[in-house]
Parts: C-alpha cells; structure tokens; sequence
C-alpha cells in the first residue's frame, strides 16, 4: 500500500470517465444554483484519533453552471460531454468550458461529492 | 522520386460551417471550432502554437523572422529539411498560394502513408517572415492543401493587426504590441503596448452570471495599486458602442506624477455589455478614441 503505483491517466481516459454523484449527498435548490449536503466521516487513519460527530454534515453551495454540471454527473455522461453540453448551453469556447469543467470535476472528487466510472477494459489497463 | 520543382495549385477552398478565425502576432488562419490554441509562445520575430481539439493536438504552427538577405526558397527548404528531415524533404513540392496571400517560397509536404504529418513551409512576402504549418493527419484528407492554407494570410507590423484566439477577438492600432496575455477560463484579457500608449483588451463571459454577481459599473472598480496611486478617478458617463451599452470612466494622470512620463497621462476604460454574444468586454486605452475604436471591434470575427 505505501508503495502503491498512482493509476496512470491519460488525456483520453480522463474524458471518456463517467462522473457519478456521491449516493449520500442531498441536493436542494438556492438561489441562483443549489446546495449539496454530505455527511463527514472520519478518515480511516485518524479514527482512532478522532471522530466526528454522528450525524455531522457539510455543505458546498453551487451556482447554476456548478448544479448544470452536477446534473449531467449521472454516472452515464461522459467528461468529454458534460464539457460539450456546457459549452452549448452558456455558449461558451470548448477550450474555457474545458478547462473549467475539469477543474470543477477535480475540486468536487476531492471533496468526496463524485467518483469517476471507467469501463472495465480501462480500470484494468489503468491498474 | 518525384521532382522538386512540381507545383500544384490549390483547389478551391471547401465551405466548411463552423470555423473560427485564429490570428495571432499578424498572421491569421481560418481553423474549425473544435480547435484552439493549447500553447502560444513568442513574439512578432518568432513563435510557436499548438492547435488542439478535445481529443488531440491538430496542428501547429511556428513562425521566425528571416533577414532580408537570405534567399526565400533556401530559407524554406532548410526549414522542411528541419522539419521532416532531409530524405522527406526531397518529396515536398512547389505549392501555388492563392495570389492575395502572397506567399514568396511554398513548399508542401503530405505524408505518404498517414497518419503522420502534413507540413507546409512558405516565406511571407508580406512580413519576410518564414512560417511553418504541421498539420496531423490520421488519414489522406488534404485538409491542410484544401482548408487550412487558403485561409493563411500575414500582416505587415505597421498595420492595425487582428488578433483573435479563444472567443476575444480584437482589431488593435498599427505598432501595437502584445505585452501580456491571460486566458483563464471566463476571464480572457490581452494588453498591448505603443511606446507610452497603452491598451488593455479584457473579456469576461457568460456575461448574465457576471452580471449577477455584481453590476457593470462595479467591474470598473478594481486596480491594481500602481494605478490608484498615480491615477486619480475622473468623471464616469454612459458609454454606447454599436447599440451596446455600458459606461466609461476618465482616470488622470495625478500632478504629482508628472516626472512619469512613461505612464500615459490619462486612461479611459470603457465597460460594454454585448448581449448577442452574452459578454463583458473591458477595455482599457490611454486615450478615449482608442479605447473607444478598439471596444467597436471587440468579437467582431468570430460572432
């Protein structure tokens, strides 16, 4: 585990992942865009170290284009999609939408809200 | 093999929808929309860019000033010769540019057995300019002899120069040149300098969620301290552009200031909102015409 090999991404397996919502989160609507709740727990290596309280929970607020991407994170539609749908829908250069989906999709896995579906053939070349 | 001196001309140009102009440091391309600049370095002298649509790179481009002595045909085919080496060099010919490109050398090169690299050498007659266009063939489309090169056109520096990369478009004065550029998504700004001229092309999109955040006149407001310092605010007035509207504000030179000679006397920004294209565009001159005749030619292209 110490000495794990980091999962070797390319370009094209990064887009051609399905983001999916974390089942636990609980969205609901706010003005100009929505809020998502999750519920915090501890981390395998602090549990002994503390513990959150039950029940504890955290919430990120979204505007419209951050709830537009995290509807299309529906664990069918592709990277490469979501940055077209977003480019199609605020008319926006694919590069821009590009670069801000990616960058948004990166913040929201590692807050824990999403996780990335690969194809089979993918995860096992990837390793 | 297949002599050097075989020239072909350029068919016509297929119409191909969706295109976007790509211009950059005088030279301009007509390129698809699914491309964009991954990489651009340099200067007017010399550079280099790198087209990329979502998947993989496209094509690229790289330019260098050659003196005026040197021999264009020379000058081009020690180019390919670095390009796609010697033995692939020898397979390049003459290419026929369309008249009002005025190209002084021409040589293509098409990979015999794609995918691999379509490259195209030519000497500007225009700017004396040697520029290179790879393009990445993954099969025998001539796209580059069809699509890509009839479009290619260079602009001598002593005239108003267009530039246009991402979705910021803009038509700058003659002698302008391009200091600083920043291209953050939403967020795409370019400044260009004239002795003590300065001019500051900025656009932000999508203008309704700018908009939402906080209002026109308060994207006006932020400086940096240098400019505060020796600047003070003038007077703020309406500003309207090609039935765009917006406002316009006066920032002078303060008294105490005056030894500054470098810094223009007065800065004039003048905010549009372009509700077709749902943009912000900012523009900052050292003086009311410029920033006003720069402003009108904002997204102009590629609308």
């Amino acid at each position: 585990m110490l000495f794990s090999k980091k999962p070797n991404l390319t370009r094209e397996d990064s887009l051609a992942a399905r983001p999916l919502r974390n089942s636990a989160a609980r969205i609901e609507p706010a003005a100009g865009g929505a809020r998502v709740t999750i519920p915090l727990t501890s981390p395998r290596w602090g549990r002994w170290l503390f513990r959150y309280p039950a029940g504890a929970t955290k919430t990120f607020e979204l505007d419209s284009v951050g709830s537009f991407v995290w509807d299309c994170c529906d664990g069918r539609t592709t990277v490469k999609q979501i940055i077209r749908r977003l480019a199609n829908e605020y008319n926006l250069n694919l590069r821009e939408a590009e670069v801000s989906t990616l960058a948004f999709l990166k913040m929201l896995a590692s807050k824990g809200l999403i996780g990335l579906a690969m194809d089979a053939k993918d995860a096992s070349r990837i390793g | 093999m297949p002599a050097a001196t075989q020239t072909t001309s350029l068919d016509r140009p297929s119409t191909i929808a969706g295109r976007q102009l790509f211009a950059w440091q005088g030279w301009s391309l007509s390129i698809p929309r699914e491309w964009n600049p991954l990489k651009l370095d340099g200067d007017w002298s010399g550079g280099v860019a790198l087209l990329a649509d979502l998947s993989e790179a496209k094509a690229g481009m790289r330019w260098a000033a050659i003196r005026e002595s040197d021999d264009p045909a020379e000058a081009a085919r020690k180019a390919m010769i670095g390009e796609v080496g010697v033995l692939a060099a020898e397979e390049a010919r003459e290419l026929a540019m369309p008249e009002s490109s005025a190209w002084r050398a021409s040589l293509l090169y098409v990979e015999t057995e794609p995918p691999g690299r379509d490259v195209w050498v030519g000497v500007s007659a225009a700017t004396g300019r040697l520029v290179q266009v790879a393009y990445h063939a993954r099969r025998r489309d001539r796209a580059l002899e069809r699509d890509l090169l009839p479009t290619l056109a260079d602009t001598p520096a002593d005239r108003p120069m267009r530039w246009s990369a991402l979705d910021l478009s803009c038509v700058t004065p003659a002698g302008f040149k391009l200091t600083e550029r920043s291209f953050a998504a939403g967020d795409l700004r370019m400044a260009f300098s004239r002795g003590v001229e300065r001019l500051t092309v900025r656009q932000i999109g999508p203008a309704a969620l700018a908009l939402a955040r906080q209002p026109l006149e308060k994207w006006l407001a932020p400086h940096p301290l240098g400019l505060s310092r020796v600047y003070r605010a003038g007077e703020r007035n309406a500003a309207e552009i090609d039935r765009m509207q917006g406002v316009k504000q006066r920032f002078i030179r303060r008294r105490r200031f005056v030894m500054h000679w470098r810094q223009p006397r007065e800065i004039v920004l003048v905010a549009v909102h372009d509700p077709r294209r749902d943009r912000i565009v900012i523009v900052e001159g050292s003086s009311e015409d410029l920033a006003m005749e720069v402003a009108k030619s904002v997204g102009g292209e590629n609308a």
